[in-house]
């Protein structure tokens, strides 16, 4: 089939960036759409043009680095599926598509089709973590944790940090991203001891990284693409309501 | 001259996986100033692909599991050609790893009273794989990546700290630097986002790069997989061992091209999927081997018997180890009964009813439908080998897993000797974790040993790297690297594949060097700034070299064995199992050379029987062992029966001995 783009190409974080059309002929329904721009990168350095820059690696799902707006949808049409799993046999012949980085003032472009997704680690750096104390492992054999915890913190913890939630919501939040972490921890006993000031912090976080408020539109959760569901987030504003009841 | 931001460290990590962070914790507690390198987004590294679980003999399923019997499958699984000192570290630290991770903040699926549970898997002979559903890479990724978050959080908080970690995400080594003296003094690379070149000065650095797979046209491997790690020992005059050895799976998608190589789950066939040529015929009774013939089932009728009675019924041969399952698919397809795509066809969808099938196997059903529209529940799966593993790496002290090179140390794929000539499924994650422990911790050590003379960068070997890396856009109008990485996968997919003959080999290394050739004259157009056809450029001159390495190794080793089948050699030979064979770069040219592999003591080879050891081992040697043994077992008589009891048990567990972590 053959298809119009359009793309946005963007030479560096302070340059001005436009979207340029791009017409690609003979894609076949089979190609993976990641696959598609390789053919249509290839034909660009043929022609002497510099090929558009978009972050990939495991190529199957599970990895978190590709992602664009797909049609105005992050990671395009399918449902709990990556860009790198998504194909295209989902778009016809003479189609006009839309290719965009995530957009949020939170997330700048570095290049065309690849952004900035350090504020994740700046959210992660805020608490998203254990400190435990360290060094070598504990005489007590392991940690028990009780089997329905363990299976409720696998939900929170399917999350690859796409920031696909933060390209689909309109107040461009990253609530899912922050609540997902802060769930996945605070299920699990080695989390507990900082339970109350991790999701204090991680929020703080998060609004200072620019990322806006969370009003439960639920768009993040239609376009996440491991199914993390809008729960998470109640469960993050319980313990922050907690927290916040705790220090008064 | 070209600007060149320059920094200092005392140990500097390539690799953000899990033997990386790992390895940059370890440097980072000892008190180090660490830098971890990355190529892509700091959490994306292969690691994150893991599946299955990591192996670790925490006896939490079956109390009877321990170090020794994890350091016998192990063995068995590289049919002894392993370093028994690492596969001995590996299997008696694998389980403080694991624990040690809980501390981190890992999530692991519970037994119901709450410890760690533990997975059966090829090879294994108690269920012995830690996991996280199916995605404990992920998990195991995440934990490492927040406990570097917590130490920086814990150095900030201590402005007077020695120690630290900074994470350089998206920037690429391209050559490790030396000093006068030949002692490692730093790496030089370039940050992808902008093209600006950077050079890390160190006295330690560990590579920690994963493997090779994108030499291959059909991988389960990440796009970073393209050797950097054994290319840049090589050229900083370290040594390569094992590299002949190279795991596939037997079952990777073949179609569509987009997503060939993605892995379809051994539980398909576990679960009662059967494998069928072009003509329809369930092919795999005709591949089973006579070592194997009686545990595997004749007829159809009884194979279909035994997913219900596995006791009175013997298993089907599509349960055969992976390695004899990929060779008969290999063998289908070159006769001619192949799949319209190169394959053959894995078929569930006539063996029950589809409700069944979307129950059991719901990530099949969607990974199938979503990637080539295929319903698994109506139509049969086109299926063929996949690229997944290297077993050969740098050649490392097992200890502190130092290179040859001093200051050089390596841990995880890029390391070779642990896995001999085939790793068990299970074993990469838990070799991951201890030995990227212990590269941190010799590296650290390592520093401290030369604090007082450090060694530093000559500025002509910086002058040199920027010429290296800026060549591609000197050349004009000259090759396509695109174009060039296409015919490089064809020729290791071809002719350096999963079953070798010596002239393909010969044939390869013709290939190999006219394209070594073609690669001096590649172009690339555009600027610097994350130029994706720029790095990969650079990436292919680390995959000519490594894939080199692995087809002159493979025309070297004249018998079969793990990972390496030769056509024209069937048979494994005893003799062969006493040489290791070492690749090594002498100006442009790649040398191998033939090592006696590292005698086991005798309290470790008395954990197999000696009927066992036969079949490894050859007469010479046996004929010590014997003596040997005899002296121990004075005064225990039924060391015969024992042996013999021994020798059938082994010969069923040697069966699931190939694996990965699906």
């Amino acid at each position: 089939m053959n298809l119009t783009l359009r793309v946005w190409r963007q030479p560096s974080a302070s340059a001005e960036g436009r979207l340029v059309t791009y017409e690609v002929t003979d894609v076949s329904p089979d190609m993976s759409f990641l696959e598609m721009l390789d053919v249509l990168n290839e034909r660009l350095i043929l022609a002497g043009e510099e090929p558009i820059a978009f972050d990939h690696d495991c190529r199957e799902g599970i990895c978190g680095a590709c992602g664009m707006v797909i049609n105005g949808v992050p990671h395009g049409p399918q449902k709990a599926t990556t860009t790198c799993q998504l194909h295209m046999r989902h778009f016809s012949d003479g189609d006009t598509i839309t290719i965009e980085p995530w957009r949020s003032q939170a997330f700048p472009v570095i290049k065309d089709l690849v952004v900035d997704r350090s504020a994740f680690d700046r959210i992660i750096a805020a608490g998203g973590y254990i400190s435990a104390p360290t060094g070598s492992a504990p005489e007590a054999h392991s940690i028990p944790v009780p089997k329905a915890n363990a299976d409720a913190a696998f939900e929170a913890a399917a999350c690859i940090g796409c920031g696909a939630c933060v390209a689909a919501c309109p107040n461009g939040s990253a609530m899912l991203f922050t609540a997902a972490k802060v769930t996945h921890l605070g299920l699990l006993p080695q989390g507990q001891p900082e339970r109350y000031t991790r999701v204090v912090d991680m929020v703080a976080a998060h609004d200072a990284e620019g990322f806006g408020g969370c009003t439960n539109t639920g768009e993040c959760a239609a376009a996440c693409p491991k199914g993390i569901p809008l729960e998470t987030i109640s469960r993050l504003n319980r313990d922050y309501l907690q927290a916040t009841l705790r220090r008064h | 001259m070209t600007e060149i931001e320059r920094l200092s460290f005392d140990v500097v990590v390539i690799g953000a996986g899990g033997a990386g962070l790992r390895a940059a914790i370890e440097a980072r507690l000892h008190g180090k100033r660490t830098a971890v390198v990355c190529k892509s987004l700091f959490g994306k590294a292969h690691t994150v692909m893991a599946e299955g679980g990591a192996a670790a003999a925490m006896g939490n399923v079956n109390p009877r599991d321990n170090w020794k019997v994890h350091f016998q499958d192990t063995m068995r699984g590289g049919k002894f050609l392993n370093h028994w000192r690492m596969a001995e570290l590996h299997a008696k630290e694998a389980p403080d790893r694991i624990w040690e991770l809980e501390t981190y903040g890992a999530l692991f699926d519970r037994t119901p009273d709450g410890k760690i549970s533990q997975r059966n898997f090829g090879g294994h002979q108690y269920p012995r794989l830690a996991h996280v559903g199916d995605r404990t890479g992920l998990e195991l990724i995440r934990t490492l990546q927040q406990k570097v978050v917590a130490l920086q959080q814990e150095d900030d908080a201590n402005p007077d700290s020695d120690g630290c970690i900074e994470v350089y995400a998206e920037c690429t080594i391209t050559e490790i630097l030396l000093d006068e003296i030949g002692r490692v003094a730093g790496a030089f690379g370039y940050r992808r986002e902008s093209g600006q070149f950077v050079l890390f000065q160190a006295p330690a650095v560990v590579l920690a790069t994963g493997g090779i797979g994108k030499s291959y046209k059909v991988t389960s491997n990440s796009w970073e997989y393209t050797g950097d790690g054994h290319a840049l020992a090589l050229r900083a005059g370290a040594s390569l061992v094992n590299m002949e050895f190279v795991q596939f799976h037997p079952t990777g998608m073949v179609w569509p091209p987009s997503v060939k190589g993605i892995l379809v789950t051994e539980s398909v066939r576990g679960d009662g999927g059967v494998l069928l040529n072009s003509e329809g015929r369930r092919f795999m009774f005709d591949y089973v081997p006579d070592v194997f013939r009686s545990q595997y089932a004749e007829t159809e009728e009884e194979a279909d018997r035994w997913y219900d009675d596995p006791d009175n019924n013997r298993r089907p041969p599509e349960l055969l180890p992976r390695d004899e399952v990929a060779r008969a698919i290999n063998a289908e397809v070159k006769a001619g009964r192949g799949s319209p795509h190169g394959g053959v066809f894995l078929d569930v969808s006539t063996r029950m009813p589809a409700e069944v099938i979307r129950r059991r196997l719901p990530s099949m059903y969607h990974q199938f439908k979503e990637l080539a529209d295929v319903d698994i529940t109506a139509e049969p799966m086109e299926v063929g080998p996949t690229c997944h593993y290297v077993m050969g790496g740098v050649d490392v002290d097992p200890d502190s897993t130092a290179a040859s090179v001093p200051g050089l140390f390596a841990a995880g794929e890029v390391a070779g000797g642990m896995h001999g000539s085939n790793r068990l499924g299970g074993n990469s994650l838990s070799d991951l974790l201890v030995f990227g422990r212990r590269a941190g911790a010799a590296a650290a050590a390592y520093h401290s040993s030369v604090v007082g003379d450090l060694p530093q960068v000559p500025e002509s070997a910086v002058a040199a790297a920027v010429e290296t890396a800026l060549a591609p856009f000197a050349t004009e109008s000259g090759e396509n690297p695109y174009a060039l990485q296409q015919e490089l996968q064809q020729v290791m997919n071809d002719l350096v594949g999963i079953i070798r003959r010596a002239d393909e080999l010969e044939q390869a290394l013709v290939r190999l060097a006219e394209l070594k050739e073609r690669a001096k004259k590649v172009s690339v157009t555009g600027g610097r700034r994350y130029n994706p056809a720029w790095h990969l450029a650079l990436d292919l001159r680390n995959m000519l070299l490594v894939s080199e390495c692995v087809a002159r190794a493979a025309l070297e080793r004249k018998e079969s064995r793990g990972g390496h089948t030769r056509d024209d050699y069937p048979d494994m030979d005893p003799a062969w199992r006493r040489i290791n064979l070492v690749c090594s770069l002498r100006g442009d040219t790649v040398v191998v050379e033939h090592r006696p592999l590292p005698a086991m003591p005798v309290e470790l080879l008395r954990l197999f029987d000696i009927e066992e050891l036969r079949k490894y081992m050859t007469e010479e040697e046996l004929a010590v062992l014997e003596s040997d043994m005899t002296e121990s077992a004075i005064g225990q008589s039924g060391v015969e029966a024992g042996a013999e009891f021994g020798a059938g048990r082994s010969g069923s567990t040697a069966d699931g001995k190939e694996g990965t972590s699906r």
